[in-house]
């Protein structure tokens, strides 16, 4: 019987992977953009020339075709995929209009005259005006075809819903190296974010301005189901990838507040000690008694000054505190 | 699950097998001809990085403290079909940088990161009215951790059609020695002696995970199998001589004196399996599906954590002007920790404590639904409305008197995005929040907050921003366990920022900001006095403030293509305080006085960078950081330090 189910299950999925092969191509999109398509498609009265035409005048865009070609979407493409090389005319449009008339003669002509050739640029797709979605459209063509699953929650992003184009990020003409490095992504994000560039100025904070954390650490810039634009489901999951000790499960827990870090943390900088997103004792007595004092009692400074001096597996431990209690001391 | 994982991915790898016998069939394709010459870029510089600290390393908190030779190299090469790229940068033994990323056609890539670091971390002095109360081990002992941190993903895409094959893995490292503050003596306040002392670290987390992806048809499927484990190495548990706790009530029986364990680091062990799907991306109508089931487990003590993630998302553009998006989510956290604990004496096993009725940890239901609109009725505007309804279900709050059995939170928001003209954008946010049965005191049971900030460049050589935040949240009654607060808590943040950068000349830039951030709190807090210890006392209206200001100003100076000076400056003040008002907190001292901070921090920047011939440039970078603790209390956490660091380079690029 076991047997019988599990072979059903196997041949069900054999056939409909099989089935799906013959439209693996053909991506389709379910009713699709038209006024975005309409947009992205250039003149219909200009033909594609093709990368070489566009160029074999004036070599004015040799660089970033060389580019282009050493880039995965260049001539590392396959032919074999089906999907189409990317080149001048994948973003600008056909481009038969904007080199009309243009020769090596007269580019030669005008280089010696001192002058620049332009090529009739309004005939080519006005990519700077383009709203966000048509811009990303132009990508998202491509991407989709070729199943890009870190843009599975792009199109319910935080980015996406607020009108951010994938060129907002991604320079596509820097060079072949399209992903953003390193290097380079928490200036990117900050330069959109600047309050939270702010908190990074703190006595506190995570090693950001030093580049050996960036946002993307835990943030996903191409959207994610979750909680601002979090890489993993909550909280606790993101920060615990690299406070794993932290992260528990443990016999005892500290109430529900760990499931939330910043409970007690400000994730991006603090002026306390921790990125604590309140001074202890402070930050505890919001929620708990303090310890018994008087106005005669010099015990102040023992419970006063920081709690998890004493309480110190304040995020979950499993060791019973003295009394037996889940207190954290142990 | 793993089971169908694995029939699945059988499956799905059978696929290019049974495509590539079809396409057999038809007429062969050309191989596209590629010819591609490309000279390989680079550059390589050598350095020499000099610090000069004093007094406290928070100067310097990320810096390891050694001069060192720095080396850096980038390459980027293209031997078709070969892609090669590789950035490294090196500073010290322990700050490194180093990304590498190789594809072969498009069938093979692989991105790889490696990052180290230094955290200097302070050795905090206790101290005491009554000495005999303190236990310091780590007089003067220097702490700091080395952080690594590797991330490494391949991907493999079969030849003829898109589906890849992946797999992942990171790891994240902390070796080194760092302070444990822990309370020794009986462990109770008949005997609490703060204890201090060193604690070898040698922790490592690991995640890795398979995966396959592709179309199905009308949509894309993805499914991985993730395992994560964190290991130990380092000081596990620590043991210490505790002497008798005395019995306090029935929760609180008395203790025998003996060596038991404190502080310990357990291993945790997890495991995850995704399966996403989605529609083609690029339709007025794309559906989006994510699932994932998690396992947890702590492997010293046995409690378990489950969670099951579910979230579906719709995104509909009736009309480009009006877009809808449309998202569920499920968390389901499932905890399961052990009913009871027995701790028993390092020598003598007989010797033991524990608890049989361990407090069940709480399992939870959170449904969250959401859901926004984005009406744009001019190119230059764009309108957006959310609303946000969560509702939390808890399990097992029996035993926990200050958690309630649900929460819930509705959210509204309204947003404006405004261009009116060439240069000048404008963005404005309003959000209102409603929480009934708050999970802490200190989630509000109402929010609003405003948001504004107007960017303006009156001309190309002038950029100016200006952004206002406005918070305020008000909390009900807070809760403590023998008490209830007769006055509502009060939050409120403010932060202020403006920035402008000035071209002065295409040979000079200018660019000064402003960052303010404020913290205010007003609540009641509780105490006990040692006499009644189950009646608490009360401080009403006892304010928290919490406040920051930054200046920055940067010039760059570039006479030249080949030469370019960058100064900068960048002062931040910081402080925090509160102001109880009952005699009881006041003296003998006031237990403000404990806890206040105050730092001003400065950073002074210089840098020079001079192009020499073929290639060769020098870079010379200074800095200078003075971090302030002006409140000079020798309990807290931190202290004043100058940090000084020149670093020298000569690097060639081809």
């Amino acid at each position: 019987m076991r047997f019988s189910r599990l072979f059903f299950c196997f041949l069900a999925l054999f056939m409909t992977t099989l089935t799906a092969c013959e439209t693996l191509k053909t991506s389709k999109p379910i009713i699709p953009i038209r006024e975005y398509e309409r947009m992205i498609v250039g003149r219909l009265d200009a033909d594609y020339v093709g990368t070489n035409n566009c160029l074999s005048a004036c070599h004015a865009h040799d660089q970033l075709r060389s580019d282009f070609d050493a880039s995965t979407m260049g001539a590392q493409l396959s032919a074999e995929t089906g999907l189409p090389l990317v080149d001048c005319e994948s973003c600008h449009g056909p481009g038969s209009l904007a080199v009309q008339g243009l020769t090596p003669e007269r580019v030669a002509a005008d280089r010696t005259a001192g002058r620049e050739t332009a090529c009739n640029y309004d005939t080519l797709i006005d990519l700077e005006n383009l709203p966000a979605g048509a811009k990303s459209l132009i990508c998202l063509k491509c991407h989709t075809a070729n199943a890009t699953f870190t843009l599975h929650d792009w199109n319910l992003g935080d980015h996406a819903v607020s009108d951010v184009a994938c060129s907002d990020c991604h320079q596509v003409h820097a060079g072949p190296d399209l992903s953003v490095q390193m290097e380079d992504v928490s200036r990117l994000c900050f330069s959109c974010h600047p309050e939270i560039r702010a908190e990074f100025y703190l006595p506190s904070r995570h090693p950001v301005p030093e580049k050996r954390v960036v946002c993307t650490d835990c943030h996903s810039a191409h959207g994610s189901p979750y909680e601002k634009s979090l890489r993993e489901a909550t909280v606790k999951e993101t920060c615990t990838r690299c406070h794993a000790e932290k992260g528990g499960p443990f016999i005892f827990e500290h109430g529900e507040t760990t499931e939330d870090c910043r409970t007690c943390h400000r994730p991006h900088g603090s002026v306390q000690n921790n990125l604590l997103a309140v001074q202890m004792p402070f930050l505890c007595l919001q929620c708990h008694q303090g310890h018994g004092t008087s106005s005669t009692s010099t015990t102040k400074d023992r419970f006063y000054t920081r709690c998890s001096d004493c309480h110190s597996e304040i995020h979950g431990t499993d060791i019973p505190s003295a009394s037996g209690g889940g207190f954290f001391t142990q | 699950m793993r089971r169908i994982l694995t029939v699945l991915i059988t499956v799905t790898l059978l696929c290019p097998v049974a495509h590539g016998v079809a396409a057999a069939a038809d007429k062969p394709q050309e191989m596209q001809a590629v010819d591609i010459t490309r000279p390989t870029e680079g550059s390589v510089a050598l350095g020499y990085r000099a610090i000069a600290p004093g007094g406290s390393e928070q100067a310097d908190e990320y810096e390891y403290l050694h001069d060192a030779a720095t080396f850096g190299a980038n390459a980027q090469l293209l031997a078709f079909p070969h892609r090669f790229h590789l950035d490294v940068n090196v500073r010290n033994s322990e700050d490194t940088l180093g990304q590498l990323n190789y594809g072969f056609r498009d069938l093979l890539l692989i991105d790889a990161v490696h990052r180290s670091l230094f955290h200097n971390v302070k050795n905090i002095t206790l101290e005491d009215l009554d000495p005999a109360a303190l236990d310091i081990r780590d007089s003067g002992q220097d702490y700091g951790l080395q952080i690594t941190l590797d991330d490494v993903a391949v991907r493999f895409n079969a030849p003829r059609f898109p589906m890849h094959l992946y797999a992942q893995g990171s790891r994240f490292e902390k070796e080194d020695d760092r302070q444990l503050r822990f309370l020794g003596g009986s462990g109770w306040f008949n005997n609490a002696t703060r204890t201090s002392t060193a604690r070898r670290i040698d922790w490592q987390t690991q995640h890795y995970g398979i995966g396959i992806n592709s179309h199905l048809g009308p949509i894309e499927a993805d499914l991985s199998h993730w395992e994560k484990r964190f290991d130990v190495k380092g000081n596990r548990a620590f043991f210490d001589s505790y002497t008798f706790k005395p019995p306090a009530g029935p929760a609180s029986p008395a203790r025998p004196p003996g060596e038991f364990p404190h502080n310990g680091t357990p291993e945790f062990k997890g495991s995850a399996n995704t399966l996403k799907v989605h529609t083609n991306y690029t339709g007025k109508l794309v559906g989006t599906a994510t699932l994932s089931k998690k396992e947890n487990k702590n492997e010293a003590s046995g409690a378990e954590a489950d969670y099951f993630v579910g979230a579906a998302g719709l995104t509909w553009m009736p009309v480009t002007k009006l877009s809808v998006f449309l998202n569920y989510r499920r968390i389901a956290r499932d905890l399961d920790n052990p009913d009871a604990v027995i701790i028993r004496d390092r020598t003598i096993p007989a010797i033991t404590y524990g608890n049989s009725s361990v407090r069940d940890s709480i399992s939870a239901d959170i449904d969250t639904y959401s859901g926004t609109v984005r009406y744009r009725p001019f190119t230059r505007l764009t309108l957006k409305a959310a609303y946000r309804f969560e509702e939390v279900t808890r399990e097992d709050t029996e035993a926990w008197e200050l958690i309630p059995d649900s929460t819930t939170r509705r959210a509204l928001t309204l947003s404006g995005d405004a261009r009116p003209a060439k240069g000048l954008k404008a963005k404005i946010e309003y959000t209102h929040k409603e929480v009934d049965d708050p999970a802490t005191n200190v989630e509000a049971n109402r929010l609003n907050k405003a948001k504004f900030s107007l960017t303006w460049a009156p001309m190309p050589s002038i950029q100016t921003l200006l952004g206002y935040t406005f918070s305020r949240e008000e909390r009900n009654d807070p809760v403590f366990a023998d008490t209830e607060a007769a006055d509502d808590r009060d939050v409120r943040w403010d932060s202020v920022l403006a920035s402008g950068t000035f071209l002065f000349s295409e040979h000079l830039a200018l660019t000064t900001s402003y960052a303010y951030l404020r913290h205010k709190i007003e609540q009641e807090i509780a105490y006990t006095e040692p006499a009644f210890p189950f009646s608490p006392q009360s401080d009403a209206g006892v304010p928290y403030e919490s406040e920051a200001h930054n200046y920055g100003v940067n010039l760059h100076y570039s006479p030249s293509d080949w030469l370019q000076f960058n100064t900068g400056v960048s002062h931040t003040t910081s402080k925090t305080d509160f102001e109880p008002n009952s005699p009881d907190l006041l003296s003998p001292i006031s237990i403000a006085s404990l806890s206040g901070v105050k730092i001003k921090e400065t950073l002074y920047s210089l840098s020079g960078d001079y192009a020499l011939r073929k290639g060769l440039r020098v870079s010379v970078d200074y800095e200078y950081t003075d971090f302030n603790d002006v409140l000079n209390r020798s309990n807290d956490d931190v202290a004043d330090g100058i940090s000084r660091i020149l670093w020298t380079r000569l690097s060639r690029e081809w």
